[in-house]
């Protein structure tokens, strides 16, 4: 239950930033879901105005942002990688009281893969 | 006496829960500044919080995790304010800009010191026991902690990048003019 790296093939068709971004969003959400686990916990702090401060953190209030921006994401294979690490994250957190080992190596490989997607030659509207 | 309650952030989110977000501040707040002995987990435990951004800040490492980390952190706060509808879609996607990009001068730590009494923002259902809070530490959530309810220390960083951004919440004309800021170091 290893992070799916996305393949570097596939940086060129993040240089849409409306899949870049949200990209990106289903990548910090998947570390709200499971930073509580991390070796340093972490706080999770999606938590729109309204919604209960006990669902921080979990599916109930996850799922449906995450939903959203996949389905905003027009390349098929950027939505694949993302159903994929929704699923692995998901099984995580289901898996949690035994699978720690698992949740942090996720979250390094999650955090590593998001410092080369805001790296220079990777972000969109930038030289590089 | 009241316990007394911090928490440490960066420059970049003061900036942005002032000027775009009405001076409301989503925090993580822990008894004391230095909550040793009190069950409290690094994350919870505002020096070493500190510490933790000081030290990338200092040596100038973009690389760092904690810091990517907290890139992070602020991108989920954009998720959420636009959901709230405080912000436009517009402006988020220029935040998130901000987030991935901007210059690491604007992780400088800052501590706030909650002037409130806890137990008063406790009664009012503002501070809820949250993270290691919920396992016995001295920890809250407090959703909305307004600019005048605490104190911000060790707010010293000399780089002369912030411009305006240091000024009080309602400085600006509307949020975009404070945007243009953060998006100029993007």
């Amino acid at each position: 239950m290893a992070f799916e790296y996305l393949p570097v093939q596939y940086f060129a068709q993040l240089k849409n930033i409306e899949d870049f971004n949200n990209y990106v969003s289903v990548l910090v959400l998947l570390d709200d879901l499971l930073c509580r686990y991390d070796s340093v916990p972490r706080h999770p702090e999606y938590l729109p105005s309204g919604r209960n401060s006990e669902q921080v953190g979990t599916p109930e209030l996850l799922s449906e942002p995450m939903r959203t921006c996949v389905n905003k994401i027009s390349s098929d294979d950027l939505r694949w990688i993302l159903e994929r690490n929704i699923n692995i994250a998901l099984n995580l957190y289901e898996a949690r009281a035994t699978e720690q080992i698992e949740i942090i190596d996720f979250l390094a490989e999650l955090v590593r893969q998001y410092s080369e997607l805001i790296h220079p030659a990777v972000y969109p509207g930038m030289a590089g | 006496m009241a316990a007394t309650y911090y928490s440490t952030t960066t420059f970049l989110t003061l900036a942005i829960n002032k000027h775009l977000y009405g001076g409301k501040h989503f925090t993580y707040v822990a008894e004391g500044f230095f909550p040793y002995g009190k069950g409290n987990p690094k994350s919870s435990n505002p020096l070493l919080i500190y510490m933790d951004l000081y030290q990338p800040w200092k040596d100038r490492d973009q690389y760092d995790k904690f810091i990517a980390q907290h890139r992070m952190s602020v991108r989920k706060g954009i998720l959420a304010r636009e959901k709230d509808g405080a912000i436009t879609p517009s402006m988020a996607t220029d935040l998130n800009r901000v987030a991935d990009r901007i210059h690491l001068d604007f992780f400088y730590p800052v501590v706030y010191r909650v002037k409130s009494d806890i137990s008063s923002l406790i009664a009012k259902g503002r501070a809820v026991l949250a993270g290691s809070g919920l396992t016995g530490s001295r920890e809250y959530l407090i959703q909305d902690l307004d600019d005048l309810e605490f104190d911000i220390y060790f707010d010293d960083n000399q780089t002369t990048k912030y411009g305006n951004l240091r000024e009080l919440t309602g400085y600006y004309a509307g949020q975009e003019y404070a945007l243009r800021e953060l998006t100029f170091w993007s």
